[in-house]
């Protein structure tokens, strides 16, 4: 019989879940340890967490510096923009750690336990069970101590926004499976044993099996490891080395010339060989497709001297709602604007070219760069988000970008791209298309220049330069043309916006 | 449902209510969290399947699966922070009669709980019979599907073609951080008692409002909360029981 019979203890995990569990009876649950510390009384009815109150609080909590953060419902990803509030693990005055669970939600289409961001004390519960949530909205709001706060509020700095290379990455197609790992088909192990191969550079093909029906085994692998060490501290070092330190370094990161980077230094003896692997190899696999495409490119300079202007607006705000706003949401937002008049650049077509497809939502791709390579993650549905939203996502998809931790629904369904190279410089690129987007731009660096203004006097203007690339095959230069007229419209006085929200 | 003695589970995962025979086969995939991605795996269930036996299954974003207008299948989800996983029914040879009768909705019933969507359903045995090609219903069966997918799934994602993995022996098993256990093993290790007890399967049931006749019942978590229209509170905190309540109502109101 060939089916797989293993099964992981999800459900396991979800029954030993809650530290203190609320029930809606005059009893209250909670831990023995927390019932010495805390106790506990209801007031009014049975219904509201919000009415629990607790005395002797916060013993291990200096009540001198502490900052009450909002914990809000992140996106759960699946296109899912608000849940049900099944059940709440946790009441006010509740102490609770980073990964406890904190709620029970639930949407049409997936029942999502929500776990805690920060260690602190609950201070508030906004919701009842039944009530609607929508994704952005605070769940509970916790103290946490100031250390703490800073990790959770970053403070509000120059813009920079999270830019990379001319080059982009192409949505990987959502109408197929992923394809097979591309290793020898003849090797029969198990994943983990090909993980460990792969961490430690090992051609599977090398190792000697002895599992049943010629099955390499995690024995068999780390014997054959132990044996070709020993081999190679006995030979000369050669040019060319089987496990050069420097190659289990993620490839991307030669690509990269963030100063940080210590790889290829100027005293390096002999040639380095390092494979191709992981996203920068989907990089290669992805713009080498890109190139298929006939593409133009079309430039531009926009006045961004009232966008600068709101500069002082920007970090009263970003203060306000504690999160990082920079220029990078607004332009995305009016970018997205632009879009509602000019349907055929927010699209996709098939592989064939035989079909355009129209995409309702502008799911827009910002080009990032990250330790760990190219990723074009997408914020869903910007025609439905306010600036400060945009920017809340940009931040929660550059964190997780960082540390690799990208969902696959984040790097996929993008219908429209934006590079921010100019972040780390430049003016004019030639961005490659996300196959099968029809359309990116790129902007470049604002800089000061001199410009005339209507008087005909020279002033120092912020002028910023444009960039953008279009599927020849589908759009012509006009088109793209006049969308970046509308865009830079926008830009160029920001008030216009007003008029077209809904 | 209980007249056609069907048994009643709850899930973890939420969502509509389906109905299970020997003709329809269940799929389940587990990933991590980032990996959770429900489209990924009914494409490949769809493709799987219309290249198999020449069939013409779509997806919509409500992540159901159609021949033409007809649902074949439906899905829920459940994400925890280490973890997540997406299933979904796929009716083969489902009674079709008897799913009809028992998910139809009862109206006399009012609640908060999220809005069931319904659609008609069909099975694949359903869909063939009226085709020409009735040869492929002897070959469409759900052991043959489960064969042909499984095969499919192991080509895809480990990489060696035919794969038997047919014990999880224990190198394996010193491999994962989680506890994996077989199949078969589940009823000694899970909390069997747990999920078939009245709180589970019942006492999460939203509030809901049920008339019977003039008399209003309002049930809260499986349990009678209030009543209106009659005096008698005897069945106030009792589990809701459609029928005991009926025959109590009888007895006063003939």
């Amino acid at each position: 019989r060939r089916t797989l019979k293993l099964l992981p203890t999800l459900h396991r995990s979800y029954h030993m879940g809650p530290r203190s569990h609320v029930s809606y009876s005059n009893v209250v649950l909670t831990s023995p340890s927390k019932r010495a510390r805390m106790q506990t009384e209801t007031l009014g009815s049975s219904g509201s967490c919000t009415m629990y109150k607790s005395r002797d609080l916060h013993t291990t909590v200096p009540q001198h510096s502490a900052t009450v953060v909002p914990f809000k419902l992140s996106d759960i990803g699946e296109g899912i923009a608000e849940v049900t509030i099944k059940e709440w693990y946790v009441s006010v005055g509740d102490e609770v750690a980073q990964f406890d669970n904190i709620c029970e939600v639930q949407s049409d289409k997936a029942t999502v336990t929500i776990t805690c961001r920060y260690d602190g004390v609950v201070r508030a519960v906004h919701f009842k069970e039944e009530d609607i949530c929508k994704v952005g909205q605070a769940l509970v709001d916790i103290e946490v101590s100031d250390e703490e706060a800073e990790n959770v509020l970053p403070s509000t700095t120059e813009p920079e926004a999270v830019p990379e290379s001319v080059a982009s990455l192409s949505a990987a197609p959502t109408a197929t499976p992923p394809p097979p790992p591309p290793a020898n088909r003849e090797i029969l192990t198990t994943p983990a044993v090909r993980k460990l191969a792969a961490d430690k550079a090992v051609d599977l093909s090398l190792v000697p099996a002895t599992g049943k029906g010629g099955r390499i085994t995690k024995d068999d692998l780390l014997n054959y490891i132990a044996s070709s060490h020993e081999q190679q501290e006995q030979q000369e070092p050669v040019v060319r080395r089987e496990q050069p330190t420097i190659a289990t370094i993620p490839t991307a990161q030669f690509w990269n010339s963030s100063p940080t980077s210590q790889l290829i230094s100027a005293t390096q003896q002999e040639d380095t060989v390092v494979e191709i692997k992981g996203i920068a190899k989907v990089m290669v696999k992805t713009m080498t497709a890109a190139q298929q495409v006939p593409k133009f490119t079309y430039h531009d300079e926009y006045s961004m001297d009232n966008i600068v202007g709101l500069k002082t607006m920007m970090k009263k705000l970003g203060k306000e709602h504690k999160i990082k706003l920079t220029f990078m949401p607004l332009l995305i937002k009016a970018a997205s604007q632009a879009l509602t008049q000019f349907p055929m650049i927010n699209a996709h077509v098939n592989s064939d070219c035989t079909q355009i497809t129209y995409k309702a939502s502008h799911n827009i791709g910002i080009a990032t760069d990250t330790p760990h390579g190219l990723m074009v993650p997408n914020i869903k549905n910007v025609q439905n988000m306010s600036i400060l939203d945009i920017a809340g996502e940009l931040d929660r998809l550059k964190t997780l970008s960082e540390n690799n931790k990208l969902s696959t629904d984040d790097v996929t369904g993008g219908t429209f791209s934006l590079s921010n190279v100019g972040a780390v410089g430049g003016t004019y690129a030639s961005p490659m298309l996300v196959v099968p987007e029809v359309c990116i731009g790129a902007f470049g660096k604002i800089q000061t220049r001199p410009a005339f203004n209507s008087a005909g006097e020279v002033y120092a203007s912020n002028t910023m330069c444009v960039s953008w690339s279009g599927d020849h095959r589908v759009l012509d230069g006009a088109t793209v043309a006049r969308y970046s007229n509308t865009l830079k419209r926008f830009l160029e006085d920001p008030s216009l916006l007003l008029f077209y929200l809904k | 449902v209980i007249s056609e003695g069907v048994d009643i589970a709850r899930r973890v995962s939420g969502g509509g209510t389906v109905y299970h025979d020997l003709g329809n086969v269940n799929f389940s995939f587990f990933t991590d969290k980032p990996s959770h991605c429900p489209s990924r795996n009914l494409t490949f269930l769809s493709q799987t399947l219309n290249d198999r036996y020449g069939l013409e299954i779509d997806l919509n974003e409500r992540h159901d699966l159609f021949i033409g207008q007809n649902k074949i299948s439906g899905s829920a989800s459940r994400i925890i922070r280490t973890g997540s996983f997406h299933h979904c029914t796929l009716l083969v040879n489902s009674d079709l009669t008897t799913l009809s009768g028992i998910l139809r909705g009862d109206t006399s019933i009012t609640s908060v709980a999220t809005a069931s969507l319904p659609s008609p359903t069909t099975s694949l045995h359903a869909v063939l019979s009226r085709d020409v090609m009735t040869r492929q219903r002897d070959v469409i069966t759900p052991s043959s599907i489960i064969d042909h997918v499984s095969e499919e799934f192991l080509g895809l994602y480990f990489d060696s073609f035919p794969a038997e993995v047919d014990t999880w022996d224990e190198e394996c098993s010193q491999d994962t951080e989680k506890n994996v256990i077989l199949v078969e093993d589940i009823p000694d290790n899970i909390s069997e008692p747990h999920h078939q007890s009245f709180d589970w399967i019942f006492g999460k049931t939203p509030k809901f409002t049920k008339q019977f006749g003039k008399v209003r019942l309002t049930v809260e978590k499986g349990l009678v909360d209030e009543i209106e229209g009659f005096d008698q509170h005897e069945i106030i905190g009792k589990r809701y029981d459609p029928d005991e309540i009926a025959k109590i109502l009888q007895k006063v109101n003939p």
